[in-house]
């Protein structure tokens, strides 16, 4: 019978002197050092949340020499909130055996030797060793992960960006120009992104032209009005421009209300607007 | 988890900070963080004004692939009898005094209610990140 | 514990400002806070300054509607100042779009919208109240002395 894992003399014992090659050998020795040089972290506690066991893998992830860390609580290896609480969820284990974490793998963060914070993926298991209750963590390092993701996000909020150009064409005066078939979320993210550049750049109008918008239905004209509705709130003007024929009668077919705010033919007659309202401007 | 007792209004200010500082750790956009903030906002105040106090427990919440924010709001005050027409109020009207529901469901991506009337109310409200 | 908004007169206009941690009770003070100063006053405009606001939910935004409509009622021009994009989308959202009620995107431009323009400003690109205050006096616009 293997154990399910070392005790702590065995592993120390492990590490420092690899099992003889001889042709016998200890099954217990095997195991003990398959679990001692396993890529992910394993650390394991009694119920005291003294730390028994870690692996190479975990003095490496967490700075510590083994020395250092056995014997001791594990929640020295803990960020803030749960260092503090560590030991009541664990007595709250013990008392009720209601599994919170146990069996499950969830994502908190680790504490370094160095003081470092970082987002680690934990898997819990309970075991038990001759009669004595162990806990056996798997912590897999999840900084790399991570900053994979935020890259991945920035990136996409590049492209969002690009999709979406809004142009500063005049002190004061901000152009959007809506491009091809508007969809839903694009509608959405051009309408947050040109009211926040317009606060983030103190433009008082925003024109916002459809001369490429090939079918101006309900939808795309409740999400102009709905950028109206925020740019008034904010104090400021938007200016809608590109308007054809064809859309004003769609406009007037559809029964769309426009009147809050300010409507030209072409671009050009929409920027003489908002330069006299940037000039003598005040919100009606 | 973090849970924040809602026991007056003072609690109110204390809900949409925590709430507003964990949407903060989780990188979400200004405006999604305003629209957790602003829907925390009316539904600690359901649990002062309607619910008689309790709690609310902020969390993040990873499922799906998909990381969010969860808020649970959990009172013992008479609940709420008639769930729909609790968010239909003031759903048209701008301004009229409703429990604020329908305003959070259209900030949040899910909002779900039960409520046993004499038992209280839990509502549980999620906004993912895009 | 619950403070009362402070109204503050910026020559003849009078300013409110809506900070972040108000309890709804401050929130509801300002109705009467601000009709008894008008009636004080006889101020011709009322600017509600909510730069520093990043929640107005919907019962601060009843309460900024309700005292801009009673305030309109008393003769005293309203503007709401200074409104926070995120926020504004937020109120949209909702179904608040505080009508009626005029806009400008700063202090200063509150105060042009109703008919004081900032007159004694040397390199200071940002007046503070203070600046504002000493240059009222030279001030246009219809102010009663």
């Amino acid at each position: 019978m293997g154990h399910q894992f070392p005790p702590p003399k065995k592993s120390a014992k492990a590490g420092s002197a690899p099992a003889d090659h001889g042709p016998s050998f200890d099954r217990a020795d095997l195991f003990a050092s398959i679990v001692d040089y396993t890529a992910d972290a394993i650390i394991a506690i009694n119920e005291a949340c003294e730390v028994e066991y870690l692996n190479r893998a975990a003095e490496r992830l967490f700075g510590y020499g083994r020395e250092e860390v056995l014997g001791h609580n594990i929640n020295m290896l803990m960020s803030k909130p749960h260092q503090e609480r560590h030991d009541d969820y664990v007595a709250t284990y013990l008392r009720t055996g209601a599994k919170v974490i146990l069996d499950t793998w969830r994502e908190t963060e680790g504490r370094k030797k160095d003081g470092t914070i970082f987002p680690i993926e934990l898997g819990v298991r309970e075991c038990w060793v001759a009669d004595r209750r162990i806990f056996t963590g798997i912590v897999r390092d999840l900084t790399a992960l991570k900053k994979a993701q935020e890259e991945v996000a920035r990136k996409n909020a590049d492209i969002r960006e690009l999709s979406t150009p809004v142009i500063n064409v005049a002190d004061g005066v901000l152009v959007l120009p809506l491009i091809g078939t508007v969809d839903s979320a694009r509608a959405r993210d051009s309408m947050e992104m040109a009211i926040t550049r317009m606060a983030q750049d103190k433009a008082a109008v925003l024109i916002v032209d459809i001369t490429g918008v090939p079918a101006f239905d309900t939808m795309v004209a409740n999400h102009i009005i709905s950028m109206a509705t925020c740019i008034r709130l904010m104090g400021g003007h938007s200016i809608l421009t590109g308007i054809s024929p064809a859309t004003a009668l769609t406009i007037v077919g559809l029964g769309v209300d426009l009147s809050m705010l300010s409507t030209r033919a072409t671009l050009a007659q929409g920027l003489e607007l908002a330069v006299d309202l940037v000039r003598n401007g005040t919100t009606g | 988890m973090q849970r924040i007792e809602i026991r007056d209004e003072q609690d109110i200010v204390r809900a949409r900070t925590a709430a507003r500082s964990l949407a903060e750790t989780l990188n979400f956009s200004v405006v999604d963080k305003t629209r957790i903030a602003t829907a925390v906002s009316e539904l600690a105040r359901n649990v002062v004004v309607h619910g008689g106090g309790g709690y609310v427990e902020v969390e993040s919440v990873n499922a799906e692939k998909r990381v969010g924010m969860r808020c649970v709001f959990v009172d013992q005050g008479p609940g709420i009898e008639d769930v729909e027409r609790a968010m239909a109020e003031g759903f048209s009207t701008a301004g009229t005094i409703g429990h604020g529901l329908p305003g959070a469901r259209r900030l949040m991506d899910d909002l779900s209610i039960e409520a046993t009337p004499g038992q209280g109310t839990r509502v549980e409200i999620i906004k993912w990140i895009p | 514990m619950s403070e009362a908004i402070p109204v503050l007169g910026v020559g003849p206009v009078l300013l409110v400002s809506i900070q972040n941690e108000l309890t709804d009770r401050s929130v509801s003070s300002l109705h009467r806070a601000v009709l008894e100063r008008i009636q004080e006053t006889g101020a011709p405009a009322l600017l509600i300054d909510v730069t520093a606001s990043e929640v107005i939910d919907t019962f601060i935004g009843r309460i900024l509607s309700e005292t801009a409509r009673m305030a309109q009622l008393m003769n005293t021009d309203v503007v709401l100042v200074g409104m926070q994009p995120e926020v504004a989308i937020t109120l949209l959202e909702m179904g608040l779009e505080i009508p009626n009620v005029r806009t400008a995107m700063s202090l200063e431009k509150g105060l042009e919208a109703v008919g004081y323009r900032i007159t004694k400003i040397d390199d200071d690109a940002n007046p503070s109240v203070a600046d504002i205050t000493e240059s009222l006096g030279t001030g246009v616009g219809d102010a009663k002395d």
